[in-house]
């Protein structure tokens, strides 16, 4: 269990250094556009 | 020098045949056959107590061989056991091998014990709250007072039903180091978890379920809660740093914009850019709105593919001054991020609209390889989940131990108070 | 190694211990005892009750890297039971017991005996509830607490021993403990106390061989 859960946390570190370099976005992957980037609004109240 | 060693003789109350396993060792032995209990120290076969009831039929019967920890036993001896204020029943197996002595199997609630007699002086045994043998401290679950109800087979000691004796159980799970006090003497003895599957592989017989939670059954994840965490918090610590090591991104493109009221129709384009590699791309626009909004259609558009990415801004800034407070609403900022844009030129198409009466100045920053911290809170929440639930569980587990038990540590005490 | 000729039926008695002083003799069952140049029969021994200790006349082990072998054999017997003390046969002399009782295996060696006054509160206990049980007894340095006390009789002897011990031979035992599993015994015979320290020991650890083998086992 131990091993499952090591292999598990080296490859979410990997996928963020891989992701990270290619410049992905995981938040866009939620919006439902594809070729579309996440905006935001900065406010202060 | 082979032997066979059962010793026979002819029970003194109903002349049926009693068979001892453990010649020269066993000084208390029931009749088979009318439940009597003989004296067995020497030959002269006194009655101890006479009954008159056929036997009990055991989980595992007397007689039973079966092998545990590679050591062949034998169950010679059952003690059915029940504590005098709570009522609930135990039964202990004696098991023996000539050459490694005597062990006890200990059933209650379906749960299962494989016990060994400590030969070591405890100085406070009973009386005190922890206890500690070989380094290890045992902390104190309960204390009681029990009652022999029935016997069967031979036994080593003086035992018979309606002997009492005072117990204290220290755990420290899987193992667990009870005390029992008589008006002879004090035994302390060294107890570990068993799970009943290998007690039923061993004697091939059949048990029953567990119910609720032993006083030393093993915890969830023992021993591995800490090496979980200490995996978890290393990766979280790599992936901040990989986050960390992103920078702050660099500059393509820095644009102004006049925009009037009535150009609903005109397109903007900024000059052409370029991605060296595939990467984020971030556009940040400011305008000094003042009760006034803005939207612009954003098109990334692939000089020579013509693939086109889109995002929509929207800058909307509302302020006043109200019964003495000033307010406002919205921002001046709007901020679009772009995944994984594939390497190339590219030149940002802007098609705005407002509710401006006049003109309004929008600036755009459009850089690449921005930190997107979104992608580090992604993975640590995936990082956390499994320690999270781990501690959860084991904490609800533990909780669950020590509801049966006067001593609960303060952070597992339900409230309740015991009757 | 010492050879005489039984008394009674002229048989070879060995006396493998420098140590040994008493001996059963394996044809006769003339019980003799060693003087100087002689030996002398003191009766004879009845036949020892059966029992399934492991070892036999001639079982050797290993107990601190020490080899030893078990030359003879004391079955004392009290109110609940019985048990066995083996005389063992070492390399450096020093006069040792293999005792099993319950299961348990405790190798101990001679010492010296505690003061008298303890062989006192021990008699005082067996004839009324003294609170003699738990309390602490010193020997060589060592801290050790009173666990057991029994009136015992030697029931019967086999092959050779340090002392004498003809059948009735009786002896208040007493059993010390230590908290990491030292143990003493303290035998006190009208006039006399014999102080023994050791430790328990496991089956696997003594390595032993030649040793009694039963049916189904």
């Amino acid at each position: 269990m131990i091993r499952i859960f090591t292999f598990f946390c080296a490859s979410l570190v990997i996928m963020l250094a891989y992701a990270n370099y290619q410049g992905y976005v995981f938040s866009n992957i939620f919006s439902s556009q594809s070729h579309a980037a996440q905006s935001s609004n900065h406010y202060h109240k | 020098m082979a032997g066979n060693p059962v010793k026979s003789f002819s029970c003194p109350a109903c002349g049926g045949i009693v068979e001892i396993h453990a010649v020269g060792h066993t000084i208390s032995a029931v009749c088979a056959h009318c439940s009597t209990l003989i004296d067995t120290a020497n030959d002269h076969f006194k009655i101890i107590r006479k009954e008159h009831e056929a036997s009990r039929d055991t989980d595992i019967p007397i007689g039973a061989k079966g092998v545990l920890d590679s050591i062949k036993w034998e169950v010679i001896g059952y003690v059915e056991k029940k504590d005098k204020s709570s009522l609930s029943f135990w039964e202990e197996y004696l098991l023996f091998n000539p050459y490694f002595g005597f062990r006890f199997l200990i059933q209650s609630d379906g749960h299962w014990n494989l016990a060994t007699i400590t030969k070591r002086y405890f100085p406070l045994a009973g009386s005190a709250s922890e206890l500690e043998l070989d380094g290890e401290k045992f902390s104190v679950y309960c204390r009681g007072e029990s009652v022999v109800e029935y016997v069967k087979g031979e036994f080593y000691w003086r035992v018979r039903k309606g002997d009492e004796e005072k117990y204290v159980d220290y755990i420290a799970p899987p193992k667990m180091l009870s005390v029992e006090k008589n008006k002879q003497e004090v035994t302390e003895s060294l107890a570990e978890y068993i799970e009943p599957e290998i007690i039923e592989k061993a004697f091939a017989v059949g048990l029953h379920g567990k119910t609720g939670i032993a006083a030393n059954q093993p915890a969830p994840f023992a021993g591995k809660l800490g090496k979980i965490w200490k995996i978890a918090s290393l990766s979280i610590l790599a992936a901040f740093i990989i986050q960390w090591s992103m920078g702050s991104g660099t500059l393509v493109n820095n644009t102004r914009i006049n925009i009037a009221q009535n150009d609903k129709e005109k397109n903007y384009s900024t000059a052409v850019f370029n991605l060296p590699r595939r990467s984020n791309l971030s556009v940040r626009s400011s305008a000094p709105l003042s009760n006034n909004w803005m939207e612009l259609e954003l098109s990334l558009v692939n000089e020579s593919s013509n693939e086109t990415y889109q995002s929509r801004q929207v800058i909307e800034y509302y302020s006043g001054y109200e019964d003495g407070e000033s307010w406002s609403e919205g921002g001046q900022i709007a901020e679009s991020t772009f995944s994984a844009i594939p390497e190339g030129n590219y030149r940002l198409v802007i098609d705005p609209s407002s509710g401006l009466l006049g003109s309004s100045d929008v600036s755009m920053e459009i850089k690449r390889n921005v930190p997107a911290w979104g992608n580090f809170w992604i993975i640590f929440l995936c990082i956390i989940v499994f320690p999270v639930f781990a501690l959860l569980y084991r904490w609800s587990f533990e909780s669950r131990r020590w509801e049966n038990s006067d001593y609960a540590p303060a952070i597992y005490q339900s409230g309740e108070s015991d009757d | 190694m010492k050879k005489f000729n039984c008394p009674s039926c002229g048989a070879e008695v060995v006396f493998n211990s420098s140590l040994s002083v008493y001996a059963v003799c394996k044809y006769c069952s003339s019980m003799i005892v060693r003087h100087d140049l002689d030996v002398e029969s003191i009766g004879t021994m009845a036949a020892l009750p059966e029992d399934m200790s492991p070892f036999q006349l001639g079982s050797e082990g290993y107990y601190q890297g020490q080899h030893f072998t078990l030359v003879g054999r004391m079955k004392m017997g009290w109110e609940d039971g019985s048990w066995n003390e083996w005389f063992m046969a070492t390399d450096d002399g020093r006069k040792g017991w293999l005792a099993e009782a319950q299961g348990f295996y405790a190798i101990c060696f001679e010492t010296d005996p505690p003061p008298l006054e303890f062989a006192v509160r021990a008699i005082q206990q067996q004839k009324k509830d003294v609170a003699f049980l738990g309390s602490a007894l010193t020997l060589n340095n060592l801290k050790l607490n009173v666990v057991d006390t029994k009136k015992a009789s030697c029931i019967g002897s086999e092959g050779e021993l340090p002392l004498v011990s003809p059948q009735g031979r009786v002896t208040v035992s007493v059993d010390l403990l230590g908290a990491h599993g030292e143990f003493a015994s303290v035998e006190i015979e009208t006039g006399k106390q014999r102080a023994y320290m050791g430790r328990y020991v496991e089956w696997k650890e003594m390595r032993c061989s030649n040793i009694r083998t039963f049916d189904g086992w």
